[in-house]
C-alpha cells in the first residue's frame, strides 16, 4: 500500500535522492580513461549537459561562433594591415617628393594651362575627334589663291 | 652652298624659299614674340588682341621654364638630373610626359621623347642660335633609342623615375601641346577665332570674319603652297633647318631612334593636318622618318593628310591634301 505524501499536492511519490547513471559513468570513466579518451568523452558528454541547462552554449555552436571569430580577426587583421602599409607609402612617398621635388614645383600653373592626361584617345594617339569635316580637320575651298596668313616651315 | 661660308649659329641651307610679308585678315591684328626657342605667332580679333596675347604669352613662357632642355633651372633638367630616382613632378610636366609616352606607344616607338643623350652625342648640345657650325666627332658609337619604355610614371600622385643614366628631350611634341592649350585657353577665355603659329606648328579656332578659312604657306624645297585650311592643325619637320656638321658627316636633329642617328630618308620634309597640333608634329616626325613609301601608309593608316617634300625638290600628298590649285611658284 502506497502512502500519498499530504506535502505533494500532485500526489506524486516523493523518492529519495539518487544520482543520475551518467553522472556515474562520467565519475567512473574519469577514473579510468586516459586524458584524450576523456577529452573524447567530454565531446559525447557536453550536449547532454548542455540540454539539460539551456544557457550553456552547445560545442558546434561554439566552434561555429569560434569559427566566425577567426574569419572577423583575419579580416580585420587585413584591413589593419592595409590601413598600415598604405600609412607607410605615403610616408614614404611624401619623403620621396621631399627630397627630390624639383624646385618649380611650387609653381602652382592655372588648370586651363595644363592638358589633361586622361584624354579619351590615350588609347589611339591619332585618333581625330568628331569635328567638322574629315577627321577632325578639314580643307576649305582651294579654287582661287589667297594670300597667306600664316605658314607652316620647319623651325 | 659650300661649308665654308656657313655662318655659325646659322643652318647650312637657308631657305629657298624666301617668304613674302604674311597677310592679315580683316578684323584681325597680329602679334608674335620669342618663346621655346621659336617665334610665336598670333592673329585675333583686334579686340582680343591685348587681352589674348597676354594669356598666350603667359603660357608659353610657363612651358618653356618647364620644359626646356636648354634652361639649367627648368624641371624638366632637374628631372633629367635625377634619373634613376622617383621624382613627384607639376601637373604640366606629368601631362607632356604622358602624352608623350602615350605618343610613343603609337609609334611604336618612332617617336622617342628618350634621344637627348643622342642628340648631345651628335653636337646639338646648345640652343641652335649658340650652337657652333662644327662640332667635334664623338668618340664614343651612338646607341639606339627606346628606353622610354623603362620610364616608370603613377598617375595618381605624378610620380616619375627615368633609367638611370637617361635624359628626355620631349622636341616638337612639347611645342604641338603648348600651341593646342593656347586655343583651348583663348577658347576659355571667349575668343572664338584665333591662329596661333610656334615656329611652323600651328592651330586654328573659328575662321577670320567674313571669310571661310585660313590660307597657311606651306613652304616645300623649291616652291611654296597656300592651303586652305578650314579647322585643324599643320606641323612640318625636316632638315631645312638644324643642321650641323660634326667632323665629315652633316647632321640634323630628327633622329632615329632605330639607329640613334640623323634619319636617312631620302625626304626633305613631311607636313601633316591633324585635328590637334600635338597629332600632326608626331605625325609628321614619324612620317619622316620613315620616309616616302611607309610614311604615306602611316598616315594614311591613321586618316592623316600630309604633303611629302624629297631632296630633290619633287612632292607627293597623302589623303585629302588639297590640290594644285594654290601652288604658289617659290
Amino acid at each position: 500500500m502506497s502512502s500519498l505524501n499530504a506535502n505533494d499536492p500532485y500526489g506524486q511519490t516523493v523518492l529519495p535522492y539518487q544520482p543520475s547513471i551518467l553522472s556515474q559513468q562520467k565519475k567512473g570513466a574519469s577514473l579510468r580513461t586516459t586524458p584524450r579518451a576523456d577529452s573524447s568523452q567530454d565531446r559525447s558528454v557536453r550536449p547532454s549537459q548542455a540540454s539539460a541547462s539551456p544557457l550553456r552554449m552547445s560545442k558546434a555552436e561554439a566552434l561555429i561562433v569560434v569559427n566566425r571569430c577567426k574569419r572577423w580577426l583575419i579580416a580585420g587583421a587585413l584591413v589593419a594591415f592595409g590601413m598600415l602599409s598604405a600609412l607607410v607609402a605615403g610616408h614614404v612617398v611624401g619623403a620621396t617628393s621631399n627630397q627630390t621635388k624639383p624646385a618649380s614645383n611650387n609653381q602652382t600653373k592655372p588648370a586651363s594651362n595644363t592638358p589633361t592626361t586622361s584624354s579619351s584617345s590615350d588609347g589611339n594617339f591619332f585618333q581625330q575627334q568628331q569635328g567638322e569635316g574629315y577627321g577632325g580637320y578639314g580643307f576649305g575651298n582651294s579654287n582661287s589663291w589667297q594670300p597667306p596668313v600664316s605658314r607652316s616651315r620647319v623651325s | 652652298m659650300a661649308l665654308e661660308t656657313v655662318i655659325p649659329g646659322s643652318h647650312l641651307y637657308p631657305d629657298l624659299v624666301f617668304p613674302e610679308p604674311l597677310h592679315v585678315p580683316l578684323g584681325m591684328a597680329r602679334s608674335q614674340f620669342r618663346a621655346m626657342g621659336t617665334t610665336i605667332s598670333l592673329l585675333l580679333p583686334v579686340e582680343h588682341l591685348r587681352h589674348g596675347e597676354e594669356i598666350v604669352r603667359t603660357l608659353f613662357g610657363d612651358w618653356e621654364q618647364t620644359l626646356s632642355r636648354f634652361l639649367p633651372e627648368s624641371e624638366l633638367s632637374q628631372l633629367n638630373r635625377l634619373s634613376g630616382k622617383p621624382v613627384i613632378v607639376s601637373e604640366l610636366l606629368f601631362a607632356v610626359m604622358y602624352r608623350a609616352l602615350v605618343a610613343a606607344q603609337a609609334t611604336d616607338g618612332l617617336y622617342d621623347p628618350t634621344l637627348l643623350n643622342q642628340l648631345v652625342q651628335l653636337g646639338y648640345d646648345h640652343t641652335f642660335e649658340e650652337l657652333p657650325a662644327i662640332q667635334p666627332v664623338t668618340e664614343h658609337p651612338v646607341s639606339p633609342g627606346g628606353r622610354w619604355r623603362n620610364i616608370h610614371i603613377e598617375q595618381a600622385v605624378r610620380l616619375v623615375k627615368l633609367p638611370p643614366g637617361i635624359s628626355i628631350e620631349f622636341g616638337g611634341i612639347a611645342k604641338g601641346m603648348a600651341v593646342d592649350a593656347a586655343l583651348e585657353c583663348l577658347r576659355q577665355e571667349g575668343i572664338h577665332t584665333a591662329l596661333v603659329n610656334a615656329g611652323g606648328d600651328l592651330a586654328v579656332l573659328g575662321v577670320p570674319p567674313r571669310e571661310k578659312q585660313w590660307p597657311i604657306e606651306v613652304q616645300g624645297k623649291t616652291r611654296s603652297w597656300v592651303i586652305p585650311l578650314h579647322h585643324g592643325a599643320f606641323a612640318t619637320s625636316g632638315v631645312a633647318r638644324r643642321r650641323w656638321r660634326q667632323g665629315t658627316h652633316i647632321r640634323h636633329h630628327l633622329i632615329d631612334p632605330r639607329t640613334g642617328l640623323p634619319a636617312q630618308s631620302g625626304l626633305w620634309s613631311v607636313t601633316v593636318a591633324a585635328a590637334r597640333c600635338e597629332q600632326a608634329e608626331v605625325a609628321a616626325k614619324v612620317a619622316f622618318l620613315l620616309g616616302m613609301e611607309q610614311g604615306s601608309e602611316f598616315l594614311r593608316h591613321h586618316f592623316l593628310a600630309g604633303l611629302f617634300v624629297q631632296e630633290d625638290g619633287t612632292w607627293a600628298t597623302v589623303g585629302l591634301w588639297p590640290g594644285e590649285a594654290m601652288l604658289k611658284e617659290g
